[in-house]
């Protein structure tokens, strides 16, 4: 590693650690908001098919056609109802919506502040991981690939409240499955790291440099590292890493399904 | 009783000040008493009414397993087993009919004392009309309103509350006897959402209450 490049490192990693710090902690703002979403959407559901029993029901030839306008009325009501509910989930969309905004600014300055250091950083200081310390290029990735899932999972939930029609019953009818059919756990799995790996004894690399996460090396190593690292496959992936700086989905795809063991440890480390 | 009626006044954050500004007397008096009473009655009245809906829930429900057990053996042809599990199911059925019907009896007693507060209210317009000598009284008792408007505030809510009541008795002879389920789905939401009690209702009795100084202005 050149002399110049490691103050910037120093910089980049308390960027890393304050980016996950605020990734978990949004993270968690996230989930909890999206499951106080699911009764309302459930009640949304509820009125559907309270609305389509309301018209398969001719009312006037029915004990209660005695009652002027009662069908007007009563659907009247239940669009109010409606709208209450749609009103309060909006506020929860706020609310997520300003989680996924704290998350994109903060991965947005780690961002810039790798950029504006990227001629300083030589190829091998970006790409060098240890035991305890994965490397610059894989925590970038790792910010991005959550920034990524945020905004995805906000846009399709927007959109699929957007569609909705007063006199579109089907649709508000299918909603809650609609919604549920959005979740990801398995996107979600990827930024929180609950996962157990069982590729992990036989990759990573031995070599350990930054010096300021040392200590944490033997307890972790022994436990995570037991076997040798395997190479060469890891070097073609830095070669890739560093032709661009943007990442595109398919690579990632792949490349975060290797280094998600490592993820775990950066919470663990941080 | 009168106690209980008249609770809103013990809680309101500035009773005490408009007891102290106003000289809450005579037919002022009586108007405020009124209005508290209004608001305790529909408390009482959406209390019931959430009772009412689980006991209709619940009405709703046995019908359906009786529907369900009804077909099930048809189509086993084992007619043994409908025939022991019908009695039970039809003594639940009739315990949660009358509990539904104590209940709209309960909300008919509240129609009734609703009717008192208009017929009182009235009263108060004609009192204080005869006092002043011009129509519909004199000075604002409170804030704006006259005795007029709060008559008519009185009669478009006993208005609402007694079509209402008119509808809940058709829903309780009427939702055992539900031929589909989309039928007993309009009686359970009709009983749920009062399309017969429309949000002016609830704004009036607000507007009562601020005139009256229940609410703080």
């Amino acid at each position: 590693m050149s002399d110049i490049s490691r103050p910037t490192l120093s910089a980049l990693h308390q960027a890393f650690r304050n980016s996950f710090a605020a990734l978990e902690s949004n993270q968690r703002l996230w989930g909890s908001e999206l499951a106080e979403c699911s009764p309302l959407l459930g009640s949304l559901g509820n009125l559907a098919e309270q609305m389509r029993a309301l018209s398969n029901v001719r009312v006037s030839s029915t004990p209660l056609g005695t009652f002027p306008k009662l069908e007007e009325r009563l659907r009247f009501k239940l669009q109010e109802a409606a709208d209450t509910v749609l009103e309060k989930l909006n506020e929860k969309m706020c609310r997520l919506q300003s989680a996924r905004d704290a998350i994109s600014n903060q991965v947005r300055s780690v961002m810039q502040l790798y950029e504006q250091n990227a001629t300083s950083l030589d190829l091998q200081a970006v790409t060098e991981r240890s035991a305890v310390t994965p490397s610059v290029a894989d925590m970038l990735e790792w910010l991005q690939d959550a920034e990524r899932h945020y905004r995805q999972q906000f846009l399709q939930r927007k959109v699929l409240l957007q569609t909705l029609r007063p006199n579109d019953l089907a649709l508000l009818e299918s909603l809650p499955e609609r919604w549920k059919s959005l979740e990801s756990p398995d996107g979600e799995q990827r930024i929180t790291g609950n996962i157990n790996c069982p590729k992990l004894e036989t990759r990573a690399p031995p070599t350990l440099r930054c010096g300021t996460l040392v200590s944490c090396r033997n307890t972790l190593q022994s436990v995570i590292f037991p076997g040798a690292g395997v190479k060469t496959e890891e070097q073609n992936w830095n070669q890739n890493l560093l032709s661009r700086t943007e990442v595109n989905d398919a690579d990632t795809e792949r490349k975060t399904r290797d280094l998600k063991t490592l993820h775990q440890i950066v919470f663990i480390v941080y | 009783m009168e106690g209980e009626w008249n609770q809103i006044q013990l809680r309101g954050p500035n009773t005490e000040g408009l007891a102290s500004c106003h000289a809450v007397t005579g037919s002022a008096r009586k108007v405020r008493d009124n209005a508290a009473d209004w608001h305790n009655l529909m408390l009482r009245w959406d209390k019931l009414s959430e009772d009412g809906f689980d006991v209709a829930t619940n009405i709703v429900n046995i019908k359906r397993s009786q529907h369900e057990q009804l077909l099930v053996p048809e189509a086993s042809s084992s007619s043994s087993s409908s025939a022991t599990l019908q009695p039970s199911g039809a003594a639940e059925l009739q315990a949660q009919c009358l509990k539904l019907l104590d209940i709209v009896e309960k909300m008919t007693a509240i129609v009734a004392r609703m009717e008192r507060l208009a017929a009182s209210q009235q009263a108060l317009r004609e009192l204080e009309e005869l006092r002043s000598g011009s129509a519909g009284g004199a000075a604002p008792l409170f804030h704006s309103w006259t005795t007029k408007q709060f008559e008519d505030a009185s009669r478009l809510m006993l208005a609402a509350f007694s079509e209402e009541l008119k509808l809940r008795r058709v829903i309780s002879q009427e939702l055992a006897h539900a031929a589909t389920s989309d039928l007993s789905m309009v009686y359970l939401s009709c009983w749920l959402h009062q399309p017969c009690i429309p949000a002016q209702s609830r704004i009036t009795l607000e507007a009562l209450l601020l005139e009256t100084g229940h609410r703080p202005l």
